[in-house]
């Protein structure tokens, strides 16, 4: 499986663009994302995700294009993506086994699969232990059970893509801890994920190939030795060009 | 002095620039959004349709009735004043009177009192489920958000506001009669025969006609200002109010046009 992007611009207001024909292409394996907050990390991920249509460019999934296609090609090719949201972006209508139910009757799960994949997925996510977590609503969930579920409902889909939006952002230590184990033992189901975050110990454990987002375009990228080297080591200057700037931009320093 | 007018001048001009480039790529999002939700596969979500009609059809019923029951005394008890001192035309009442009634005055209210409810509740839902992104979270499992939220929502006002005024003409009608009968001591029997000679049927028809366009202006209308929400609950509390007013203002304009050039 392949991931092409190709020339890729979107700006929130028409004179100021986030991303400026930025191109990359992975195969499979485990992609990290890293730039400043508003480079363009989450936006691009929802173009390849189809969610958010970019003002120039094109995403192409196998060779085939989502943007430039017909409209039914781009809703049968978006079906092999899934994506995992920052905040979880459960259904607040209805309760956390209603959000499962809801994810596989649209992706088409046999319906009498349903109640032992929801064991089996809440059971994976670590909600399985919490009385009544079935019936619960969003209102009545923590911030961390709430991505917990939006990754549950992400993978009862079984995507061949999966794209992570920061996923342990703003949590605590030991359930960022638990948010990575997830999505370690996921990431052997679907061909290519692809993650935004900050959080430098997730990306270099792991992401297979690491890039940086600079001026709406992608200014370097490595593999998971790349990174793993700039974190274990103090040294902030490189040769390659590639890790000095990730090594600059992962040690806070301008590059 | 010059220099002053000068910036005050380029600003405005920048801003609304910038206002127009976004309305147009706000509306352009829209219209392919919608385009996008006529293409197959289709999903049909029936309950949604039902859930929707029925709670806001239940929801409005309470005002609505009372609305058009003031309706149809005011108006009732103005004409019977009339008919009262000028002592001719009591007999004329009951047509008169409806006939106001069902042409403009329940189209009109139902309409606009839907838009205050209904359309601010269209407008809270969606805007508040782009900013959480459920909105996107439907689209990443395979749901396209227009057949799953717009649809149910267009033709459930577009059953609902017929239906409301429906009721809103029998329960000003009913108070209009009250109305006169205190007024004129008119029977009932007068007040009936006077509807059945004046009244016309297709009247009624083209009122139903009317509230279903209206049904389709307040969910438009209401459903685009929620569906351009982007990040901010503030921005969402002035996108409600633009979605009722907008919504109100393209109802009286589109009762003008149907009354001055259709019906």
């Amino acid at each position: 499986m392949k991931i092409e992007i190709e020339n890729i611009s979107f700006g929130h207001n028409i004179d100021e663009r986030i991303l400026d024909k930025l191109n990359y292409s992975i195969s499979d394996g485990v992609l990290g994302i890293l730039g400043q907050s508003g480079c363009g990390k989450s936006t691009l991920l929802r173009i390849i995700g189809g969610l958010l249509r970019p003002d120039e460019g094109d995403v192409k999934i196998n060779g085939e294009s989502i943007w430039k296609n017909t409209i039914v090609r781009k809703k049968a090719i978006s079906e092999k993506i899934g994506m995992v949201f920052q905040a979880g972006a459960l259904f607040d209508f209805l309760n956390v086994e209603g959000n499962l139910k809801f994810a596989m009757e649209a992706t088409g799960v046999p319906r009498k699969q349903w109640d032992s994949t929801i064991d089996r997925m809440l059971g994976s996510v670590g909600l399985d232990d919490i009385g009544n977590i079935r019936k619960r609503f969003v209102s009545q969930l923590s911030g961390g059970q709430a991505r917990r579920v939006g990754l549950a409902r992400t993978l009862v889909t079984s995507p061949e893509i999966i794209l992570f939006d920061e996923p342990t952002t703003g949590l605590d230590p030991q359930r960022s801890r638990s948010i990575i184990k997830i999505i370690k033992s996921s990431l052997s189901d679907s061909k290519i994920s692809i993650i935004v975050s900050h959080d430098m110990n997730f990306i270099s454990e792991i992401c297979t190939k690491t890039i940086l987002i600079e001026n709406g375009i992608v200014s370097a990228s490595t593999n998971k030795e790349g990174i793993q080297k700039i974190i274990k080591s103090k040294k902030t200057d490189y040769k390659d060009s590639n890790l000095n700037k990730l090594s600059k931009f992962i040690k806070g320093l301008p590059t | 002095m010059k220099k002053i007018f000068l910036h005050i001048g380029k600003s405005i001009q920048d801003q609304s620039s910038d206002l127009g480039k976004s309305a147009f790529k706000n509306i352009g999002n829209f219209v392919s959004s919608i385009w996008e939700g006529f293409h197959p596969p289709y999903k049909y979500y029936f309950s949604e349709f039902v859930y929707f009609s029925s709670s806001s059809g239940v929801n409005a019923f309470g005002i609505v009735a009372i609305t058009s029951a003031v309706a149809g005394v005011t108006s009732s008890y103005l004409i019977a004043e009339e008919v009262r001192r000028a002592g001719v035309g009591a007999e004329f009442m009951g047509g008169g009177v409806t006939q106001m009634l069902v042409t403009q005055l329940v189209p009109i209210l139902v309409g606009l009192v839907v838009a205050g409810r209904t359309g601010s509740a269209i407008t809270a839902s969606i805007g508040s489920m782009k900013i959480t992104e459920q909105v996107e979270a439907l689209k990443s499992i395979s749901t396209d958000p227009i057949q799953f939220l717009f649809f149910p929502r267009l033709l459930g006002l577009m059953t609902v506001l017929p239906c409301l005024t429906i009721l809103g003409c029998i329960m000003g009608n009913i108070a209009g009669y009250l109305a006169a009968e205190r007024v004129l001591h008119l029977s009932w029997s007068t007040w009936t025969f006077s509807i059945l000679d004046l009244f016309e049927i297709e009247k009624l028809y083209h009122s139903i006609y009317k509230s279903i366009v209206f049904g389709a202006i307040i969910t438009i209308v209401s459903f685009y200002q929620g569906w351009t929400v982007h990040q901010s609950s503030e921005e969402l509390s002035r996108r409600i109010q633009v979605g009722v007013v907008g919504s109100m203002t393209f109802i009286l304009i589109a009762n003008l046009i149907m009354t001055v050039l259709v019906f």
